[in-house]
């Protein structure tokens, strides 16, 4: 992760049209938000498609960028406004599989233990348990727990209060573990792996 | 620490998971996936991947060399699937006698009827004609007669 001062430096060569800058840009933000977009859409195609977009977006408007903000919180916003747009034209059919696979790509064939079965039924576990929240509660688990985001930064990029941003993730914990908890097999994975 | 710092602190900055649940959601979700690298294509639709004109001309003879391939080959393939289906046994063939031959058919003979008809009316006056000059002639043969035979047995005077 860049630090703030580097990006803002890079920000600078970027409006001043080094490729070398955007290059590092694209680079520095894109597999945090592809990370986020595929949990949140649930599909590796829409994912690729809202991320390409959103980089090109931003990178178009540098100018009217604010050094008060992080360069991610902008490209997030972006990126889930036009989310947004993908849901309201027609919703993405979440795919577990396709999101779990493309989690798990980056095992190497020796990795494949006991353990990482274990591993793999959490994953799957906890991609139901996503699938199971709206779409506002997921965005907030992510962006707390996938991207380690503060809860002042999160209450920021959503417009809401931070006590508000608490109870809808503390909600979402208790739902994501209600719908664990309801199916027994998955109940009992989960009990082996919470222990 | 008083309760309003740790709060602030708590917002400001990631706090530690409390419960196993959260370390499981932290653990899990912070795994990034294989995310394809987008830098080239980006790039390229903000104008920095500019090539060369000679590249560019390569590149669009080539791509309509591929087109034209494409093409020829599903022309080729298409007509190799007409032929192959028309000789195999299932083809449908068209049966000898088709729709035109058999319209045809039916004028021609639809013509030689009414050309007939316009024969036997073309002859139909000449016809009427010759009863009546032999019915002269049989009428005149019949006067001769009856005078010859009337000759013998009565004589007028």
């Amino acid at each position: 992760m860049i630090s703030r001062s580097d990006e803002h430096a890079l920000i600078r060569r970027a409006k001043a049209g080094d490729g070398e800058a955007v290059a590092a840009l694209i680079r520095a933000h894109q597999e945090a938000l592809y990370a986020f977009m595929l949990r949140m859409s649930g599909r590796p195609d829409v994912a690729e498609d809202i991320v390409q977009e959103a980089f090109v977006r931003v990178l178009k408007n540098l100018d009217r960028f604010d050094s008060n903000f992080r360069f991610s919180t902008w490209v997030f916003t972006i990126a889930k406004r036009l989310y947004v747009n993908v849901l309201q034209k027609q919703r993405p059919i979440y795919d577990s599989d396709a999101v779990g696979m493309h989690i798990g790509l980056g095992q190497t064939p020796g990795a494949i233990s006991a353990d990482s079965e274990a591993r793999d039924n959490m994953r799957s576990l906890l991609d139901v348990a996503l699938e199971g929240l709206s779409d506002q509660q997921r965005e907030i688990v992510l962006l707390f727990h996938q991207q380690s985001w503060p809860i002042t930064e999160i209450a920021l990029h959503l417009d809401m209060p931070e006590g508000t941003v608490k109870s809808h993730l503390h909600r979402a914990r208790k739902r994501m573990k209600r719908i664990i908890e309801s199916n027994p097999v998955t109940h009992l994975q989960a009990q082996e792996a919470w222990q | 620490m008083n309760h309003a710092s740790r709060r602030h602190n708590q917002s400001t900055h990631r706090q530690k998971p409390t419960t196993s649940f959260e370390s499981i959601l932290d653990c899990e979700l912070r795994q990034t996936p294989a995310a394809p690298d987008l830098t080239r294509s980006i790039m390229g639709q903000l104008g920095y991947m500019r090539c060369s004109p000679a590249v560019v001309r390569r590149r669009r003879v080539r791509r309509w060399a591929n087109r034209g391939l494409l093409a020829a080959a599903m022309t080729v393939t298409m007509l190799f699937g007409i032929q192959m289906h028309n000789a195999s046994s299932q083809a449908r063939r068209p049966l000898e006698i088709t729709i035109p031959t058999a319209v045809s058919n039916d004028f021609r003979q639809h013509q030689d009827r009414v050309q007939h008809v316009i024969r036997a009316i073309l002859e139909l006056p000449a016809r009427m004609e010759t009863p009546e000059s032999d019915d002269d002639e049989n009428a005149s043969h019949l006067d001769e007669e009856v005078i010859r035979s009337a000759v013998a047995p009565v004589r007028w005077v």
